[in-house]
């Protein structure tokens, strides 16, 4: 099975690379993915998968149909990308160009190489022939980025059941360089609002906060570290005799942390910041914007990505270990750093809201995320088709349990 | 009548032309790794193959029957079967038992009919034979509710060739009806026949039980593979490849070994392997004696049967009721597959 695999793979590269390249040629910076959504839904289609198409939201869904419902697992990496500073990149953001065999553009690590591997996984399965006893969805989502996952949420609550499916498993194509990760910490995105009749007063108590509060906090050990945390600019505002400033906070979110916790501490600390600017209210509450989706549908979300954890030892993290050691894939588990605030994936959202068991391999690195000159490996990518349809195979296939024998 | 005769296994497609299925091919060939590439450009390659062997004998190709030889056919199919919708839809039922080789064959069948518009294709199973296997030879020790949810039943995975031997036997001596047919092949099988029928086969629910092969680990302890499980953390996959890829005479001998080379092998841990699985076989043909009540014949067949004067040799010093001689089949597997096919042909035109 792993040999017909293997040269099935190989004899894709070409395939794989021009897609890659091509995808990443697409600009699809979050809520504008229209165009690389029906570029994914017409690969989907010509890869054959039983059943494309694009959801209600936006997201671009393809379908590998198994004997049974069950288990059914979800492929899912996210369309959209951060917006690239292009000043900052030594060369285009859009032109999916290859150097030394890495290929460069916005998303290239995050995660338009995972979902290149995830596309063409499910086409590997097919390729083989290897039946399915569950079925496969790959899963192409909007509004990852700066949407909260807003289009996972609809993809798991409205788009699977109308197709009769129920996730038993999910596998992220973020970044993980093929590592098997199961979890990360959160963050949540705070705003700091002072109000007062007296400018110097409101002027003061932000400033105080934003010079004092890092240091403040550390030294009460009310936050890891500095790293932990990142302070905005106050904006301050005039009007009707107040003047009021908002600041932005950022806080890191350990697997303890939560959301209502964080609005907690940072209305603690800021009440010992500002005890004596008396005149002063100040009020912490989670951003949260108004979004507008490329296909028009609107929704408002909270700044919040929350730390999760899937079991180390659960049955997903032990069959997709195995999984991979018998395609002779590196086996390496771990967790993604998020070395910036603002980072994260939509495990949260799975495990946590959906209560659907999580996990990440991707080939992209994630030190080259949200950066300039992002890049992803080719022969990552290559390497992640073969080890996600192993490991697709191995929860959801039908097993060749004495079947693989040369010749009989 | 021209006859194209194709057998699939995983590694290799092979096939031959025959005139009738009295003479040798008139062409053969083999593709090797086809499964890597697809069944698309296989009629092509099959046809391009015989038209240039038979324009050295200045003939033109042409087909009016196409054989295939198929590992499995479950109980679905008790014998060949000329291909239909219905036996499309029996294969599409049996795919689980048999994942890697059914869809495998589902996509050559689609290509050999687009290729060869019109021209009839047989099925011939390796299983048939084997469905007439006696319940208490085809089934296990377990709850009998478990074997049917889940198709646990014993088949051979040689029955063209094994039918074939006692045939040949009965044919050259009415008088023989127990016959012990020793099929030499990477996974070797033992079966006993009785007037026709089998009543004892080594083969299992899976080709992977009974005798030790190539690669093949044959009867182990159920339990061997739930202390691989726990005690090693592997899962299906990883026991699989070893107990089938990485075991019998590779897993004996660290090299890969046909067993050819096995028994003309002169280092001692080649020695022992083969003494491993001669003595496995001297434990099977015993096993056939008793459940024949006796033995009229022994004949080998497969494509490493001239072992077996030397495996006769060595059977026969250890049980004293085996016969003065043995029989060699002459018959290869692709003839017998395109002599099944043609029954199936004539049957059904018969029928109509």
């Amino acid at each position: 099975m792993y040999s017909i695999m293997k040269a099935k793979n190989e004899a894709m590269k070409d395939e794989v690379k021009d897609f890659t390249q091509d995808l990443i040629k697409i600009p699809s910076i979050s809520l504008n993915e229209k165009k690389a959504a029906e570029f994914i839904c017409g690969k989907m289609k010509q890869l054959g998968y039983d059943e494309t198409f694009i959801d209600d939201i936006g997201n671009a869904v393809g379908v590998i149909r198994g004997r049974d419902p069950e288990p059914a697992i979800i492929l899912n990496s996210h369309i959209d990308t951060v917006s690239p500073d292009e000043e900052k990149w030594s060369m285009s953001p859009f032109r999916g160009i290859i150097e030394g065999g890495k290929i460069f553009g916005a998303g290239a690590s995050d995660c338009k190489g995972g979902l290149a591997a995830q596309i063409f996984a499910g086409a590997l399965l097919k390729r083989s022939l290897l039946p399915m006893r569950g079925s496969l969805v790959v899963a192409a989502t909007v509004a990852e980025e700066n949407g909260c996952s807003v289009g996972l949420k609809k993809l798991v609550s409205s788009t699977l059941p109308s197709l009769g499916i129920k996730a038993d498993y999910a596998i992220l194509g973020e970044p993980t360089g093929n590592g098997l990760y199961y979890g990360h910490d959160g963050w949540v995105e705070l705003n700091v609002h002072i109000e007062g009749v007296n400018p110097f007063q409101v002027s003061d108590a932000a400033r105080t906060i934003n010079s004092d509060l890092s240091l403040v906090s550390t030294i009460r050990n009310t936050i890891a570290s500095e790293e932990d945390m990142e302070i905005g600019r106050p904006v301050f505002n005039d009007n009707s005799g107040f003047r009021s400033a908002d600041m932005r906070i950022s806080k890191r979110l350990r697997s303890s942390d939560s959301p209502e916790g964080a609005i907690s501490w940072l209305n603690h600390e800021v009440a010992v910041l500002t005890q004596n600017e008396k005149n002063v209210s100040v009020e912490v509450t989670v951003m949260s914007e108004n979004q507008k989706l490329y296909n028009g549908s609107r929704s408002v979300v909270k700044r919040v990505t929350n730390s999760w954890q899937t079991d180390p030892y659960s049955p997903l993290m032990q069959r997709a270990r195995q999984s991979l050691s018998a395609a002779e894939c590196e086996v390496r588990t771990g967790k993604w750093n998020l070395g910036k605030l603002g980072m994260g994936t939509a495990g949260s959202v799975l495990l946590d809201e959906f209560k659907i068991p999580v996990i990440g391999y991707g080939p992209g690195n994630e030190d080259s995320a949200h950066r300039a000159d992002e890049y992803v490996i080719l022969e990552k990518i290559y390497e992640s088709v073969y080890g996600t349809a192993s490991i697709a195979h191995g929860i959801a296939g039908i097993p060749v349990c004495g079947w693989t024998s040369d010749e009989i | 009548m021209n006859i194209i005769s194709i057998s699939q296994n995983i590694s290799k497609l092979e096939f031959a032309l025959f005139d009738g299925t009295c003479g040798e091919p008139s062409a053969r060939g083999e593709i090797m790794n086809w499964m890597n590439t697809g069944s698309d450009g296989i009629p092509e390659m099959i046809s391009a193959c015989f038209t240039k062997s038979l324009r050295n004998q200045n003939r033109m190709f042409s087909a009016n029957l196409i054989c295939i030889r198929v590992p499995y056919g479950g109980q679905e199919f008790k014998i060949p079967e000329l291909l239909s919708s219905n036996s499309l839809d029996k294969l599409k039922k049996i795919e689980n038992a048999a994942p890697m080789h059914i869809p495998a064959l589902l996509a050559l069948i689609v290509s050999l009919k687009k290729y060869f518009r019109g021209t009839p294709i047989s099925l011939v199973f390796e299983t048939s034979f084997f469905t007439r296997l006696p319940a208490r030879e085809s089934s296990y020790a377990i709850d009998p509710g478990l074997s049917k949810e889940i198709s646990l039943q014993k088949f051979g995975y040689h029955g063209i060739l094994h039918e074939r031997s006692y045939e040949y036997c009965h044919e050259k001596d009415k008088g023989i009806s127990k016959t012990i047919s020793i099929c030499l092949e990477p996974i070797p099988e033992i079966c006993a026949v009785k007037n026709g029928i089998p009543v004892m086969v080594t083969g299992g629910s899976t080709p992977l039980e009974g005798l030790p092969g190539e690669t093949t680990c044959g009867d182990i302890d159920p339990l061997i593979i739930l202390s691989l499980s726990e005690n090693l953390g592997w899962g299906p996959e990883e026991i699989n490849k070893t107990l089938s890829r990485k075991s019998g005479i590779y897993g004996l001998t660290g090299k890969k070994m046909d067993f050819a080379k096995l028994f003309s092998a002169d280092d001692p841990v080649a020695k022992f392997a083969k003494e491993l699985i001669l003595y496995k076989m001297l434990l099977a043909s015993g096993s056939a004696v008793a459940a024949l009540g006796g033995v009229d014949a022994v004949v080998f067949s497969g494509r490493y049967r001239e072992l077996g004067g030397q495996i006769y040799d060595y059977l026969s010093s250890n049980l004293s009721c085996f016969p003065e001689k043995h029989e060699i089949l002459p018959d290869h597997l692709l003839k017998l597959t395109a002599a099944a096919g043609i029954t199936a042909l004539l049957k059904k035109s018969k029928s109509h």
